[in-house]
Formats: structure tokens, sequence, C-alpha cells
């Protein structure tokens, strides 16, 4: 089956592309490729799925991976205080007791 | 004689936070979204981007589903903070205490032809296992 290309402007991370990539594994191997400012990604599909289908797949797990990022980006301050609220006093008590 | 507040002074705050989820995507339109300690709520992605853009409001339904899982709370309110914070050390806990049969499945018995020791003299060696 001939493969499917995808191409993304600069404001795409490559880091969520690289992600979508992986979780595509099954269905299509993944080339991605940075041709300047642009990531070009070469899908190279496994099974019967047509390449409208695998090029929607795609697309979608890199909306998720981006959203996935924006979650992480926006609540890391408050993924930090939970953390030290869990495992502050841990650190305390090692501490105190070396 | 004090009267009683208007009533704006017992409204819902709204004044929200979205705090740390995970999500992975189902079959069709389906989320399983998991808060910071691993709750699921199955959602669409309607409502997946209604509660990352925090577009909810008391009494809508989603807003108190999202709520009771953790997955958004209100600025500066600290308890919702601590609950999380006490089940992941609940739930970490393991990690103070391995359990035992971690160590009797450690490869050192009597075929083990050498450990590695320290001596007084603070030395690395060699020492023959008994």
């Amino acid at each position: 089956m001939a493969e499917v290309v995808v191409e993304f402007g600069p404001s795409q991370p490559i880091g969520a592309l690289r992600e979508a990539a992986y979780r595509l594994i099954r269905e299509a191997s993944c080339l991605i490729d940075t041709i300047g400012e642009r990531h070009v990604c070469r899908l190279i599909p496994k099974g019967e799925q047509t390449a409208e289908a695998i090029r929607a797949r795609f697309l979608d797990l890199v909306t998720d991976e981006n959203l996935r990022a924006k979650i992480a980006a926006e609540t890391a301050p408050l993924r930090n205080v939970i953390v030290a609220l869990a495992f502050g006093s841990l650190a305390g008590e090692r501490d105190g007791s070396g | 004689m004090a009267g009683f507040r208007d009533a704006a002074s017992f409204s819902l705050p709204t004044d929200l936070q979205l705090l740390p989820i995970r999500f992975e995507r189902l079959t069709g339109d389906r989320y399983l979204v998991n808060n910071f300690v691993g709750d699921g709520l199955l959602l669409n992605r309607r409502d997946l981007d209604r509660i990352v853009a925090l577009d909810l409001h008391p009494g809508d339904g989603l807003y108190e589903r999202a709520f009771e899982k953790l997955l958004i709370s209100t600025k500066g309110q600290q308890s919702q903070l601590q609950l999380l914070a006490t089940r992941l050390r609940s739930r970490m806990a393991f990690l103070q205490q391995p359990p035992r049969s971690t160590y009797s499945s450690l490869p050192f018995d009597a075929s083990t032809p050498a450990l590695i020791a320290k001596s007084p003299a603070g030395v690395w060696t060699e020492s023959a296992t008994t």
C-alpha cells in the first residue's frame, strides 16, 4: 500500500509526533523528517486500513498528544505540590534520622 | 440584629483549576480520564474538552462528576490537594517497606561465586560466599 504523507508546520512540537508515531505502530510505521521548519511524517500502512483512515487516526493521536502536553504544562505546579505534600515529610524524617 | 446574607453569598465557587489528569482514547468517541491517583471516568471528547477548558458550571452534572473524581478543584482549596497527596502516599507505601518476597527472590545463594564486600578499612574487596 502507498505511503501516506502528513506535513506539520513549525508550531507543532516534534515530541507529540514521535509519541503519536509510537502509538500508531500496530497500524503503520512512521518516518519523521524535519525539513527546514516543517515536519514531514511518512506513514507506511501495515494492514488493510485505507490511507484516509491511517491519516485520520494519526491526526487524532497527534491531537491527543498535544492536549496531554497542554494539560501537563498547566498542571505541573499542582502536581509538584501534591508530590511535596505526599513525600516531603519523608525527606524530613530521613534527614532527621540520618 | 444581624440579618440573612443575600443569595449571592451562598453561590457555589466558580473559580476553578484543573488538577493533574491523564486520559486515553478508547473506541470511537469514548475517553478514559484518570485523576492523579488513577480513579477513572468515562467521557466523550466534548466533555473532556469542557473539563480541560474549565467550561463547567455548578448543577450541570459534569461539574459534580469532575469535582467528585478530583479532576478539578477550586483555586486556593487545599483539601483536594491534601486528599490526593494522602492517597498517593498510601499507594506508594510499598516503596518504604518492600515485601519480603522481593528479598527471597534475589539470586544470592551457595552457587554465587563471590560477593563484593567492604572491608573495615573501607576498601572494596571480593569475598567468597559461605
